[in-house]
């Protein structure tokens, strides 16, 4: 009886084994990694931010030049600098500049009708409007606001870089007065009439293809051979027929022969 | 006098007062007359022959008292054995413009900084516009708030329905921590935008303490970690 047991501990032995230390800074390096990458967004996210702040801080003191409408160079920098900016961004912009008493379209130095008109503006011409000096220019920058990106800038695609043109270069807000288009004149014509209305519809010359007008004969894919309602005797519909169905007149005969039935199966 | 001019004058002079006592609440060296100032002497002192108040005559600046200072530093560590306290002389304007966009707060920033000021803080009579309030992170260690006036004409922390609020020092924080064996994030919290929390310039990390009168307890103090 004077012999030993040797003793093993039954508790978990102290350290991690070597293969569970290996996965354990394996999983550290990956979640650091994946840390690191979060942060380079959020990063990239705020610098951003702080352009976009900074480009409202140079177009406050737009235009440069002392002309009423802002020259080549500022135009051309105007774009430029919008490139990154929402159309929240550009809203923003104009509150801005309506702060600092100046038309909401950059390229104006014109008082805005918030300061001209006073208290009245907004029912006067509307909040957007009001931070402009004209309808002119709010109409330039609500064209300029449509070609911008609802994307903020962090998430877009690096490659795809959005066009701007101004209002100026395309001569879209030209003074077109109501009185213009409502009167008549001498040669007014109707197919110019009719013509123009469809282009308000939004049809252009292109999009009419006669190809594919209606014809006023019409063809019919499979000839349909058109056959009077059959009556029991193929004759024209009786006066006897429910919607064309003729129902069988019980005879005599039927009877009897119920009757045998019946008493074949009595049998 | 009209009407409006005398209501205009005991607007600002509230304002004022309470602008004084959230200074005085949060350690800065002022005068117990200073904070209490009599709608007579803000008269005398701020108001001009037209009797109109004047918002640029209000501005003024005040130090930490050495009770703050030793409330603001930080326990010192093994990198920073003697650590400073993380606060200054504070600055106080009255925005006169009706609303406040980038330059004015970019002005002001460019104030604070050639001047030292460790904290400023910006009373407005509008909302500033969303893209001026970014610049406020931007201008870091330096601290700006905004208060507008409207939201200090009453000095909220003299409601009888808000309980008193205190900010722990970290030696205290750490001691309570220690007390209840507790992590930060397993404290009550509060927001860094409540009323109170900008009544007293509290920043993310810190402490209050919160004693409230209890109908069985008398009194119970509560702890809250801002976020």
């Amino acid at each position: 009886m004077a012999f030993k047991v040797p003793v093993k501990s039954i508790l978990k032995q102290p350290g991690p084994r070597p293969d569970e230390a290996e996965a354990k800074s394996a999983r550290d390096q990956k979640n650091y990694t994946l840390a690191l990458q979060h942060a380079r967004k959020i990063q990239a996210q705020k610098d951003w931010q702080i352009r976009i702040v900074n480009a409202i801080q140079v177009l406050l003191d737009y235009p440069t030049t002392s002309h009423q409408t802002g020259d080549e160079v500022d135009a051309s920098k105007f774009i430029v600098l919008i490139q990154p900016f929402q159309p929240s961004d550009l809203d923003a912009l104009i509150e801005e500049r309506v702060v600092d008493g100046k038309c909401g379209w950059p390229l104006c130095s014109n008082e805005p009708r918030s300061v001209s008109l006073g208290k009245d503006a907004e029912w006067k011409v509307g909040k957007f409007k009001m931070g402009f000096c004209s309808n002119a220019c709010a109409k330039k920058m609500a064209f300029v606001k449509t070609q911008l990106s609802e994307i903020p800038v962090w998430e877009r695609d690096p490659g795809i870089s959005i066009s701007i043109t101004l209002p100026d270069v395309v001569g879209v807000v030209a003074p077109v007065t109501k009185d213009d288009s409502s009167v008549p004149n001498g040669n007014y014509d109707v197919a110019n009439a009719i013509h123009e209305l469809a282009l308000e519809r939004g049809e252009k010359a292109t999009s009419f293809r006669p190809n594919q007008v209606m014809l006023d004969q019409i063809v019919e894919k499979a000839g349909v051979v058109h056959k009077p309602l059959s009556g029991v005797h193929g004759a024209d519909v009786s006066s006897t027929a429910i919607e064309g169905y003729e129902p069988r007149v019980k005879t005599k005969v039927g009877f009897v022969d119920e009757d045998e039935e019946g008493s074949e199966d009595g049998d | 006098m009209s009407e409006g001019t005398s209501q205009e004058q005991s607007r600002l002079w509230r304002i004022l007062r309470t602008t004084k006592q959230m200074c005085y609440d949060r350690g800065y060296e002022l005068t117990e007359e200073e904070c209490n100032i009599s709608l007579a002497d803000f008269k005398l002192q701020y108001v001009d022959e037209s009797g109109a108040p004047q918002r640029t005559r209000m501005a003024f600046t005040a130090r930490p008292t050495p009770e703050m200072l030793k409330k603001y530093t930080p326990l010192p560590r093994p990198g920073n054995p003697e650590p400073s306290a993380d606060i200054g002389i504070i600055h106080v304007e009255f925005a006169s413009e009706p609303s406040i966009g980038i330059k004015h707060l970019k002005a002001f920033a460019q104030l604070l900084h050639e001047k030292n000021y460790h904290t400023g803080m910006y009373v407005t009579q509008a909302a500033p516009t969303s893209s001026a309030l970014k610049i406020i992170p931007s201008i870091l260690p330096t601290v700006m708030e905004i208060f507008r006036e409207e939201d200090l004409l009453v000095n909220i922390s003299r409601h009888e329905l808000v309980p008193k609020h205190t900010l722990l020092s970290p030696e205290d924080k750490k001691r309570l921590l220690e007390r209840y064996r507790l992590k930060e994030t397993q404290l009550p919290r509060i927001r860094m935008d409540d009323p109170m929390a900008r009544y007293l310039g509290l920043k993310r990390g810190q402490v209050v303490k919160i004693i409230r009168k209890s109908e069985t307890a008398g009194r119970y103090a509560s702890y809250r970690w801002v976020v």
